[in-house]
């Protein structure tokens, strides 16, 4: 892209509307361009005033739950390197929304790996359901190296993942775990030698897909606070050696 | 302590108009709960408002409502004042979850088709139900009138419904630079007439 092009996009950038790609290169483009900064920085405070048209009471019973959750729920520390959003994930690596293009068609090509041993009725039904929902995405690419690991978990339920490193993706799946108690969530972990590390709070149904981290040892689910814990406070309830 | 939760309409105007301080945030950073709850007192409504707005199912803006809501405690200590007013910071939290989770859990063709059957070329006309209390409100509606149809709607489809520029393209029949523009332009003038300053 050029840098006019990427000077056009601080509306879109600003109202959210580009994928995850498009919205990495501009935030590295604004690192450069400070006038771009003002006016994205000018942009985004403009969007966000559309929201005073909008304003709905939520039901009175969220508040204490927030408030009791937040007291349970440990703080980020302040010294990680800034982005220029806070919202990017702070692991680069970690995407998710707009990677579910690739998620496609990697499990097109996971739910037939699976389906040839048929052990894993439960996950392959997973899978199917999703694949099903992403079909009409459909850019499909084939993954001949994909790798699809799963695991029980000690609580009931399971883990699936699917590892291609030829893509750069993994692509991670609960299957069936029990619900949780409404101030919990269950978070996903990618485990290397310094420890683990944050990947995504787990929603139901919801494949996590990230970039594939070179040397990392192990996928790991663990149940934290809702909203998710910076390290984990429980041991996993499943783990899955990183293929 | 539920009933501290009120209406916004009987309030005053001074109550209406008081905005998320850096100093509150700084003192919420600094794990104070009871500064967090006259945070959660201040930006509920319009948090809120935000993701039902743009998830429409209740059960599902109650969930990223809370997930917001706790991402503003953990993450307090990462808002840097020269990115924008902390009221910004928390809505674009906002706007970016709500966004993740509609876009994660529906297809693109769902979307088109759902917006086909609900009049997509004015996402203004609910916003318009509400009665603006506010000052803030009644500029911000003004401005909004300034706008080009095309600006207004561009604009409208990606804050209010969560789409891509290229799924607001596709709604509105138009090319994706022309999208990128109406955005960008649109911006300007509703930030020129609100006159927002970095």
């Amino acid at each position: 892209m050029t840098t006019a092009d990427q000077h056009l996009m601080t509306g879109a950038w600003a109202l959210n509307a580009t994928d995850d790609g498009e919205r990495t290169a501009f935030e590295e483009h604004l690192r450069e361009c400070e006038t771009c900064l003002t006016e994205a920085v000018e942009m985004r405070e403009t969007a966000a005033r559309l929201s005073m048209l909008v304003e709905l009471t939520p039901p009175p019973h969220l508040r204490d739950r927030v408030l009791a959750a937040a007291a349970t729920t440990r703080q980020d520390r302040p010294d990680s390197p800034r982005p220029v959003t806070e919202l990017r994930p702070r692991r680069p690596w970690i995407r998710r929304a707009a990677v579910l293009v690739a998620a496609a068609s990697v499990l097109g090509v996971v739910v037939a790996g699976v389906q040839h041993n048929m052990r894993l009725s439960g996950e392959v039904e997973a899978l199917q359901q999703v694949a099903a929902r992403y079909e009409q995405l459909n850019s499909l690419i084939s993954a001949p190296d994909a790798k699809t690991v799963s695991r029980k978990a000690s609580n009931g339920g399971s883990g699936i993942a699917v590892f291609s490193a030829a893509q750069n993706k993994v692509l991670f799946l609960a299957a069936d775990l029990p619900p949780l108690p409404p101030d919990r969530s269950y978070q996903l972990w990618v485990v290397d030698g310094v420890g683990p590390h944050p990947a995504d709070v787990l929603t139901d149904g919801q494949p996590v897909v990230m970039d594939f981290v070179e040397g990392a040892e192990k996928l790991a689910v663990t149940v934290e606070p809702l909203g998710g814990s910076d390290l984990p406070t429980t041991g996993p309830v499943v783990s899955l050696p990183y293929a | 302590m539920p009933e501290l939760v009120r209406p916004r309409a009987p309030r005053s105007v001074e109550a209406l108009t008081e905005q998320v301080t850096p100093d509150l945030l700084g003192q919420v950073a600094r794990s104070d709960e009871a500064a967090f709850a006259r945070l959660y007192d201040l930006m509920a409504a319009r948090v809120f408002g935000l993701v039902r707005r743009v998830l429409r199912d209740e059960a599902q803006s109650e969930e990223v409502f809370q997930e917001v809501m706790l991402e503003v405690w953990r993450k307090a200590s990462r808002y840097d004042p020269s990115l924008g007013s902390p009221t910004t910071w928390i809505m674009t939290i906002t706007h970016r979850r709500a966004v993740d989770r509609v876009r994660s859990a529906q297809t693109t063709a769902d979307r088109e088709v759902q917006a086909a059957q609900r009049e997509v070329a004015r996402p203004f006309d609910e916003v318009s139900e509400s009665a603006d209390t506010r000052f803030e409100q009644r500029q911000v509606r003004r401005c909004l009138s300034t706008l080009t149809p095309l600006q207004r709607e561009s604009i409208g489809l990606a804050y209010y419904q969560g789409y891509t520029y290229p799924e607001v393209a596709s709604l509105l029949g138009i090319a994706l630079g022309t999208v990128k523009t109406r955005m960008r332009d649109g911006l300007i003038r509703l930030r020129d007439c609100m006159g927002v300053t970095a």
